[in-house]
């Protein structure tokens, strides 16, 4: 698991629970790196995934001291909180996932290969934020934080056939938005 | 070879075997020798779409979003202590109803059982109008 050594650490999450301050910020330090990016790919926004991230912090420092080892991973208990809430602002935002694409917005030619990446990873985003929100999940688990199918499949309450099946819809969907986009034939 | 679930992997997964099931079989196996046109199509499909969702990236956390989580703490600390003392007066305030519950009986009680005190002096008359030194009445000493 590329965690950062946060998935098997029961101890530090013992000291939280407790209160300790230090322990919090070492958790802070080694579990936002991963959970800004799910927030942010989920959401599609930075400033609610912050909130989101801040949110699932808060209510770990809360609830540490209910935690039971070996009752689940403190990465899988993580990202758990986090998807909640994105989960939350999501239906929140009351806007129909299939007419997100609508909103697409073809950004500008930008003149170097930085700039050009980032555009692409704009268009990307932008598709991602067009899927249903369990397709969306799915990839996201998956593709960029690199959990393995059953994880992702636990995480999402699902079993591994149906993870597969959302996973490849997603990629389905995800080609036919980005080639709507450019403009090409399906 | 079955390689039905290989085309599978490649369409839910992509195309990096790494990502694929860990109980899957190796990777080299996986395809057909030599590969058939669609599993060539479908893995070609699958390196282009791993390429294009590579490139979004999000820019990492700076130290400002980590302060701030940490800033939002100690408001959660209070709260959690509040969740505590909410609870940890119970016993404080059972201990003393049942101390105002005791004393109370035992008035009770004490007026039912003991025998009636003794009358009390003003019982006795020392307030009454005659005293040793003649009556109180004003109005006999004129």
């Amino acid at each position: 698991m590329s965690d950062g050594g946060i998935g098997h650490d029961a101890n530090l999450l013992r000291r939280v629970g407790g209160g300790d301050h230090r322990a919090m910020r070492e958790l802070v330090e080694r579990a936002l790196p991963r959970l800004l990016p799910l927030a942010q790919r989920m959401l599609g926004d930075r400033g609610e995934a912050e909130d989101v991230v801040q949110e699932t912090f808060v209510r770990a420092w809360r609830q540490a001291s209910h935690w039971q080892p070996g009752a689940a991973r403190i990465e899988t208990w993580l990202y758990r909180i986090a998807l909640n809430l994105c989960h939350d602002r999501l239906r929140g935002r009351n806007r129909p996932q299939d007419n997100a694409e609508d909103e697409w917005i073809d950004p500008a030619p930008l003149p170097d290969a930085q700039a050009e990446q980032a555009q692409r990873g704009e268009r990307i985003a932008q598709a991602l934020a067009a899927l249903p929100s369990r397709q969306r999940e799915a990839l996201v688990l998956q593709f960029y934080q690199g959990l393995s199918n059953v994880e992702s499949a636990e995480l999402m309450d699902i079993s591994v056939d149906a993870l597969e099946s959302l996973l490849a819809r997603a990629r389905r969907n995800l080609r036919r938005l980005l080639a709507d986009a450019d403009g090409e034939p399906r | 070879m079955n390689h039905e679930p290989t085309k599978r992997w490649l369409q839910a997964y992509g195309a990096d075997p790494q990502r694929w099931p860990r109980n899957g079989i190796d990777a080299t196996q996986a395809a057909p020798s030599p590969p058939d046109d669609e599993f060539i199509a479908s893995r070609r499909d699958a390196e282009q779409l791993d390429a294009l969702l590579s490139d979004y990236r999000i820019t990492p956390a700076d130290a400002a979003l980590q302060w701030r989580i940490l800033a939002a703490l100690p408001a959660a600390a209070s709260a959690r202590s509040h969740d505590r003392t909410r609870w940890s007066w119970w016993p404080a305030a059972s201990f003393a109803g049942l101390a105002a519950a005791g004393v109370l009986a035992g008035m009770l009680l004490s007026l039912a059982i003991l025998p009636p005190l003794p009358a009390a002096p003003a019982e006795t008359g020392w307030l009454q109008d005659d005293t040793a030194f003649g009556p109180l009445s004003m109005e006999d000493e004129r």
